[in-house]
């Protein structure tokens, strides 16, 4: 299988691979963000996902498998289905959205602590910074209380998700953090 | 790693399941006792085999007798070979006290076996496995007391929790084999406390020279009558525990054991080992009998074989009487009883800094068990009676909620387009695993996935105006649904969503075929008549387990309401041969569906006003149209009948569904609990025992769903004619007030191809039966005698009455048409053969005052001819029906 072969030729060259789940708010700009990883100088028109998209992207010599789960507050109990094997998690939050960081934050601390994420690295955008009236990454730190978090490597990145702005270099963290490779 | 261990505890389970049930109780609790010489690392792969070669050896009781004394003699453990000592233990429920303590006194070597976990920890999927026994065991202590006197029942958790332990045994017995001594304390407390003491256990978990575990007590949960039992399973649940939470562990004090452990020889010291265990163990008792005897068993049996088991321990006298009384008031007062206890053997043996974390324990308990509830509540089906996992066709219902999950958000991220026609043919198969893939999430069991023509599908949700978030979520949020009692006479499997909007039911390859072969022309009739009659499909899918068979589905809309009670259910044909439910048997099943005799000895009606009736009978024509332009027959009209007077007191929809809820989400957590917090287990068992107390106190919860149940019309449903009036279809009089009853229809089993089958068919039934009224008959013929059939039975109450008269006086002169003589032949059967058993049915729906016929049936006019009065009512059912044919002939013709 195609899918065996490329395995081993990553074990041999040392390509990683990491699972990604990027979870958020509905309309945080989750699917813009996995679009714009995958089709870099494109734009990018979405709909509000019901469901979920998943995208490879190779970065850095890693491998990130991408699944951006929709975050319609209806629809965020199937989140928890997704996060078994987890290596990564990318929480977008629309920085510009400053009523909802509350919910964001519950949101967020609901889906670490869960117990099959707690090994995930968190990467949070702070997405939307090119709108007035946005929160700084550090503000966005602070409202979703991350300096409470023990255990955990957590990193905000700014972003403005519709240039694209910012999220290579958050892929680029988690390159930089992952593990061990995931265990196989 | 990972992948591996989980998958091999997996199988070691089930299989380990299946073999128990002929065993005794015995064998199981041997198997706790197995120390096998193997690593721990092995202990995987190795103890499946290992452990099925030690189970059989240890049944006998003599062994066990061997055990005992050994125990007794303090050198037991090391004494004993590895196996068989451990084996000795007897499981039987009869042994008095003390032989329980002795049983518990082997546990406490089993705990030395926790010391060993290192290597357990690191597979996790093992321990989750053993967790999750674990945490189904930990249902109400109740259902533990009453499993427990069975013991053999529990016996299959047992096993599966067992496994982790082996390796830890191992290390435990070269290296440990005294510390189990340190228990003695524990037991003394035992007898004092009385059974409910027996809780708090302490482990020797020293093995690795981690000594803080050895006297990690487990809050104990259940009751102790079961003590002898519970003891003996109680080590393992405690090594299991240990094993996947090395680290954590409660904030179990450390081992006030080790102190005192040296000094007991006496039974009872095992037995306060135990006792943590016992907790575990409990929840094994209780889970596990039902479990492995529920693992094959229908589920509904369970809650009957708890409380016969209960009450047989009662009157065995088993129990003590202490736990009877008990029983009742479980969940809170035992709790206090336990921490109790802790606290009683914390004060004696263990040092502050072990209370302060025994408290932290309780505490966490305390606020775990508060969310449980919270969390229990929102698991309630709103239907049915909820029976926990095991279900033989769980790992079946958790594949398909998965497989349907991924499919369906795959599909509908998707920014939507127009069909084209390579998406009736497209099909697209996906392979799950543990680890997940790029394009798959990780699942729980391998299993192949397959999608049919999900764009179509895709469109026809949104055409039966199904909003995807609510069908995903109320499909697949939570592994829940609801089973219908057994398969049909297809031997299709019924699967409720929880929210008992939506069907899953399995179809033949055939039906599967035929349906993706029609798909083209149903989305057209679809798209042409969103009121359509036809079943709604939502999807087509198939399922395939590793070495399993190809399991083809459908998702349809359930036409019956999760809102109103149905009193009655028809299945019509328009075929009179042998469409007749004995009468006798609907007493003994009084749900049970009825068929077109039925229907006409009752004499129903669906009573439309002119108006819904033209809508009704229009639709219904072109849906017809549609099957016998498809070459399809064999299809039905099922009606389900709401009395709006009776309402919903019944509760008849709890008893027509069992639900089960396939490896639910606590399943899934279950797994991984043992490496979690302690809390987390906590939590667990929690929500075992609550939903145990549910199960058995009140096995309905139907008054607190009664809240959650939608009041109004589903939302999808109210665009749709038939549909809209409460979900369904309401009775009107002719001058369109609204009736007393509320329809719910639609035509089902729609997937049958007049093949070469139903050719040979018709033709053999032809042979012995009038050829137009069997119910094999050419789709043409089939679907004109559908309309004839239901047509004439739609009318107000008032037309059918002015129909009866005119036609009472018609009759008199005229003769009656072929098939109105075969019909009236029919009737007259069925009215000879059940008239007399017709009345008493309790369930029947109220009559009407104003219905024609409130008289008793036994005055059913075989020999009344036409118009003569034989009852209040003035009208032979026959003489009626004999009226809506004609009326309906009649509109026929002028149509």
């Amino acid at each position: 299988m195609g899918g065996s072969v490329s395995k081993i030729m990553g074990k041999i060259f040392g390509t990683k691979e990491m699972r990604i789940l990027m979870l958020g708010l509905d309309a945080a700009g989750k699917t813009t963000i996995l679009y714009k990883l995958k089709l870099t100088n494109q734009d990018v028109t979405t709909i509000p996902t019901v469901g979920f998209n998943v995208e490879s992207v190779t970065y850095k010599n890693v491998k990130f498998n991408v699944w951006d789960v929709g975050g319609q507050d209806k629809i965020r109990p199937l989140w928890r289905h997704y996060y078994s094997g987890t290596q990564g998690l990318i929480f977008v939050v629309d920085s510009s959205d400053t009523q909802r960081m509350d919910e964001a934050r519950s949101e967020l601390h609901k889906i670490i602590n869960d117990r099959e994420m707690k090994d995930a690295l968190l990467l949070v955008f702070a997405n939307k910074q090119d709108i007035q009236g946005h929160l700084s990454p550090e503000e966005v730190t602070n409202a979703l209380q991350l300096t409470k978090l023990k255990d955990k490597l957590w990193y905000v990145a700014p972003s403005v998700a519709t240039e694209g702005t910012g999220i290579f270099e958050g892929l680029a963290w988690l390159s930089n953090n992952v593990k061990t490779p995931p265990q196989k | 790693m990972p992948s591996f261990s989980s998958d091999a505890p997996y199988q070691t389970a089930t299989a380990t399941l299946t073999a128990s049930h002929p065993r005794s109780i015995d064998s199981s609790q041997v198997k706790t006792h197995d120390k096998s010489a193997v690593g721990n690392t092995f202990l995987w792969t190795n103890w499946p085999n290992g452990d099925s070669g030690h189970l059989e050896p240890h049944n006998h009781h003599q062994t066990d007798r061997q055990l005992l004394t050994n125990l007794k003699n303090g050198s037991a453990y090391s004494l004993a070979g590895p196996r068989s000592s451990v084996s000795s233990y007897t499981r039987d429920p009869l042994q008095s006290k003390e032989g329980s303590t002795y049983s518990l006194g082997t546990g406490s070597t089993r705990d030395g076996r926790d010391g060993g976990r290192p290597s357990t920890t690191l597979e996790k999927d093992p321990v989750r496995k053993s967790s999750d026994v674990i945490a189904t065991g930990a249902g109400s202590a109740a259902a533990s007391v009453s499993d427990q006197l069975p013991n053999g029942t529990s016996s299959d958790t047992h096993y599966q929790a067992y496994h982790p332990y082996l390796p830890q045994q191992q290390q435990q017995q070269q290296q440990h084999h005294r510390l189990p001594n340190g228990k003695p304390l524990v037991n003394g407390d035992r007898p004092a406390s009385i059974a409910d003491s027996m809780r708090g256990g302490l482990e020797p978990a020293q093995a690795n020279g981690s000594a803080t575990y050895l006297s990690t007590t487990y809050p104990p949960d259940e009751s102790e009558p079961l003590s002898p039992d519970a003891d003996l399973l109680g080590p393992r649940a405690t090594t299991s525990m240990t094993a996947a939470v090395p680290p954590y562990r409660y904030s179990s004090p450390p081992a006030p054991t080790t102190a005192t452990g040296t000094g007991n020889l006496d039974p009872a010291c095992p037995s306060v080992d135990s006792t943590p265990s016992s907790t575990l163990r409990q929840r094994h008792t209780l889970q596990v009998p039902r479990n492995s005897t529920g693992g094959r068993r229908n589920s509904r049996d369970q809650a009957a074989d708890d409380a016969a088991a209960a009450a047989t321990a009662l009157s065995s006298g088993r129990l003590s009487p202490t736990a009877g009384i008990r029983r009742p008031s479980f969940s809170l007062a035992r709790r206090a009883t336990r921490s109790n206890q802790s606290d009683i053997l914390l004060d004696d043996t263990m040092p502050d800094d072990d209370a302060a974390r025994w408290a932290e324990a309780i505490k966490q308990r305390r606020a775990s068990r508060r969310r449980r509830r919270e969390d229990d509540d929102d698991e309630r089906v709103i239907v049915g009676t909820k029976v926990d996992q095991n279900h033989v066709n769980w790992v079946t219902a958790y594949n398909m909620l998965t497989g349907i999950r991924f499919t369906v958000s795959r599909i509908n991220a998707k920014f939507d387009r127009e069909l084209t026609p390579a998406d009736f043919e497209a099909k697209h198969k996906f392979s799950f695993d543990i680890t997940g893939n790029e394009l798959t999430p990780s699942a729980k069991y391998d299993f192949k996935f397959k999608d049919y023509a999900p764009w179509v599908f895709r469109h026809l949700r949104a055409k039966f105006r199904l909003d995807p978030a609510d069908y995903l979520m109320s499909l697949t949020s939570k592994y829940i649904l609801s089973e219908l009692g057994s398969p049909g006479k297809s031997g299709s499997f019924f699967y409720f969503s929880r929210d008992y909007k939506y069907i899953i039911k399995t179809i033949h390859h055939s039906e599967h075929k035929l349906l993706r072969r029609i798909l083209p022309e149903y989305y057209k009739h679809v798209e042409q008549n969103p009121n359509t009659l036809i079943s709604q499909f939502y999807g087509l899918h198939r399922v395939k387990m590793a070495y399993g068979r190809k399991i083809h589905f459908v998702v349809m809309n359930n036409l019956f309401p999760p809102h109103r009670d149905i009193h009655e259910t028809f299945d019509l044909k328009g075929s009179t041969v042998g469409r007749d439910l004995r009468e006798e048997d609907l007493e003994k099943n009084p749900r049970a569906t009825l068929k077109d005799l039925n229907w006409l000895r009752r004499n129903r009606r669906l009573e439309c006003g002119p108006d819904k009736r033209e809508v009704f009978i229009a639709q219904l024509r072109r849906d017809v149209e549609l099957l016998q332009r498809l070459k399809i027959m064999d299809y039905s009209l099922l009606v389900g009948i709401h009395d709006m007077s009776r309402g919903n007191e019944e509760k008849l929809r709890d008893k027509t569904l069992q639900v089960f809820q396939p490896g639910g989400d606590r399943e899934e957590e279950a797994p991984e609990m043992l490496m979690r917090t302690p809390s987390k287990l906590e939590n667990e068992r929690k929500a075992r025992e609550l939903r145990m107390l549910i199960k058995k106190e009140r096995p309905v919860p139907l008054d607190q769903a009664a809240a959650k149940m939608p009041d109004e019309i589903l939302d999808e449903r109210k665009f749709h004619i038939f549909y809209s009036d409460d979900g369904g279809f309401r009775a009107t009089h002719e001058n369109g007030a609204a009736g007393q009853e509320i329809y719910y229809l639609g035509i089902i089993d729609c997937l049958t191809h007049y093949g070469m089958l139903k050719k040979m068919e018709h033709f053999f039934k032809g042979i012995s039966q009038d050829r137009t009224q069997i119910s094999p008959i050419p789709p043409e013929g089939y679907g004109d005698r559908f309309i004839k059939f239901v047509t004439g039975i739609t009318m107000s109450k008032e037309e059918a009455e002015r129909h009866r008269e005119a036609q009472d006086a018609e009759q008199r002169q005229s003769r009656a048409s072929s098939i109105e003589r075969t019909m009236q032949m029919a009737e007259r059967q069925a009215a000879a053969k059940d008239s007399s058993s017709i009345q008493p049915r309790t369930i029947a729906t109220v009559w009407d005052p104003a219905d024609a016929s409130p008289g008793p049936p036994s005055t059913l006019p075989i020999v009344d001819e036409a118009g003569e009065a034989s009852s209040i009512g003035g009208h032979s059912q026959r003489s009626q029906d004999r009226q809506h044919r004609a009326s309906a002939k009649g509109k026929e013709k002028s149509q």
